[in-house]
């Protein structure tokens, strides 16, 4: 059987070994984008309100 | 010329459609169970009459129609659309036997609405539903949001190699690795991972809002599956805003953008590049969409005076559009303000959101963001043509995954899915004018059943005209499935009638 080089993870290693890992650094990925997106929305939202009066 | 389909061909079809029966008969077992476990008797009965049922009719088809003949593509987009249509017949029994829907087709529209992941509901009396009941109403719609057939194609893998077709054929685009069956799998991995951590969130959070331990563990369970699968049903008739809390509204956020998501995005991040993020075209186009449609729904909601405060038009701003454009359709409100109090340019900007949906591959539905990004790429590439010099070679190029070149053929297809789309809406609006409702409410009713926006402004009840019924289970139906699958169904009806020997 084949193992893997140590060091560097290969895509077999968080898909199919180690899914919550790969899961974790997912989620917290998208809760960022969101965050990021809410935070822009945020300050487009006010600044276009004040242009708006 | 049109040939027509013989006895051997209705075979196959019939018994890859009773395969999925099948299966959706096995997973009405787990709400028997549930129901049985929780003391809801009759319901437990109901789910084990309408499971036995399922398991008996796909038993017996497999037994009957068991065939060598090769499953080609015809076969498959044909499959799918039939299991579509024919798994809600079976899912809606313990609809109908819970006594909470009027008539059998309200329970049908139900189970379709559920598996399509659509969020309309024809229940009477939501708050007094059974648990076990609400329950299946989810589960339905986490089975329809992964994909029915890819549940087959897990569960039941044995040569499941060649039934690549049958996982396109559910409006499915990109296979993100080399196997279906390990893309299937690895579906089903992102879902059931993400349900744990985000069950166990929904969870802390609906604690924190002063919800007991079991309460909040069953509503945290439902609330994942509605959001994270884009279908937006509540056990609640006001849906989130019963629970009265932003901290839950905030993880739903996340997992709602979960939801919109492509599998293949999710593929890179789990691997944790970042950058995907930031450089996928439809990654992009979604994020200017939303930010676009999320200040118009503010500036409306300002001219209306409808939230007295930035915070709170900021904060029902932000869920409603992130709900709508995710096509979700969990709601901070009821829906009939967004034709008393929200003005027209707010619902407009609504409207627009959940006709665009999420992105390509994941549970949302709508016209993509893919096809909307190739499309105004084929535009610039156009008007780059116009001024600059004859000679000039002009290419434009998105990123999914890795950087592509926009060609011809793509912007061809996108715009003419675009265009059916469009035709889809236009359709549920029409047959609502007709009916005599207004402008305003056929159409934001006819997008949210169409694109599986689910957000509802109170046309869709028990009363509604049968016609209507039937035309947006027909729109939930043909959205989900993205067309083509529908179009192979009705030309294997053509081919019979006008098929040749």
């Amino acid at each position: 059987m084949s193992t893997t080089p140590p060091g560097k993870r290969t895509l077999r290693d968080v898909v199919d070994d180690h899914p919550f890992q790969g899961g974790l650094t997912g989620i917290a990925l998208v809760a960022l984008a969101t965050v990021a997106m809410a935070a822009v929305a945020a300050a487009l939202v006010g600044l276009m309100l004040l242009i708006a009066g | 010329m049109l040939l027509r389909p013989d006895a051997g061909d209705f075979r196959l079809i019939m018994l890859y459609t009773s395969r999925v029966v099948y299966g959706v008969g096995l997973a009405m077992l787990l709400p028997a169970v549930f129901a049985a476990v929780i003391g809801e008797h009759a319901d437990a009965w109901s789910f084990l009459l309408a499971a036995s049922l399922a398991v008996m009719v796909g038993r017996l088809a497999e037994m009957v129609l068991k065939t060598r003949r090769a499953l080609n593509t015809s076969h498959a987009l044909a499959s799918v659309a039939l299991s579509w249509l024919t798994v809600p017949l079976f899912a809606a029994v313990p609809l109908l036997l819970s006594g909470h829907y009027a008539s059998y087709l309200d329970a049908y529209f139900e189970a379709m609405s559920g598996f399509a992941t659509i969020g309309l509901t024809l229940a009477n009396d939501l708050d007094h539903m059974n648990r076990s009941v609400n329950l299946w109403r989810h589960l339905m719609q986490f089975i329809g949001g992964q994909g029915i057939v890819v549940i087959v194609l897990t569960a039941f893998s044995s040569g499941a190699a060649r039934l690549g077709t049958l996982y396109t054929g559910e409006g499915r685009e990109d296979v993100i690795l080399p196997n279906i069956v390990r893309t299937a799998r690895f579906i089903w991995r992102v879902a059931l991972v993400y349900g744990v951590i985000g069950t166990g969130l929904l969870w802390a959070a609906l604690i924190a809002a002063g919800m007991g331990l079991t309460e909040g563990l069953y509503h945290a369970m439902n609330l994942f599956m509605a959001a994270f699968d884009t279908g937006g049903f509540s056990t609640q008739s006001s849906s989130v805003a019963f629970y009265r809390s932003q901290l839950v509204e905030s993880v739903l956020l996340v997992i709602m953008t979960a939801g919109a998501f492509s599998f293949a995005l999710h593929y890179q991040l789990w691997q944790g590049r970042r950058r995907e993020l930031v450089v996928n075209t439809e990654t992009r186009t979604v994020l200017v969409s939303t930010l676009a449609l999320l200040t118009i729904v503010a500036l409306g909601l300002a001219r209306t005076d409808t939230f007295i405060g930035y915070a709170e038009l900021y904060r029902h701003t932000l869920f409603q559009t992130v709900s709508a454009h995710t096509t979700t359709g969990l709601a901070t409100l009821p829906g009939r303000l967004f034709v008393t109090d929200w003005g027209a340019l707010a619902p407009g900007a609504i409207v627009a959101a959940m006709g665009i949906g999420g992105m390509a591959g994941s549970t949302a539905g709508g016209i993509k963001g893919i096809r909307l990004g190739v499309v105004l790429k084929g535009l610039k590439a156009d008007i780059r043509r116009v001024l600059l010099p004859e000679n000039a070679v002009v290419t434009e190029t998105y990123h999914a995954g890795m950087r592509k070149i926009v060609t011809g053929p793509q912007v061809r297809d996108a715009a003419i899915l675009l265009l059916l789309w469009l035709g889809l809406y236009l359709v549920g609006a029409l047959v609502g004018l007709f009916y005599g409702y207004p402008l305003e409410l056929s159409l934001f009713e006819s997008v949210a059943a169409a694109s599986s926006g689910g957000l509802s402004i109170g046309m869709v009840r028990p009363d509604l005209e049968t016609p209507l019924k039937l035309v947006y289970i027909a729109q939930m139906v043909v959205g989900r499935l993205e067309f083509i699958a529908i179009f192979a169904l009705v030309g294997y009806a053509v081919s019979v009638v006008r098929g040749k020997v």
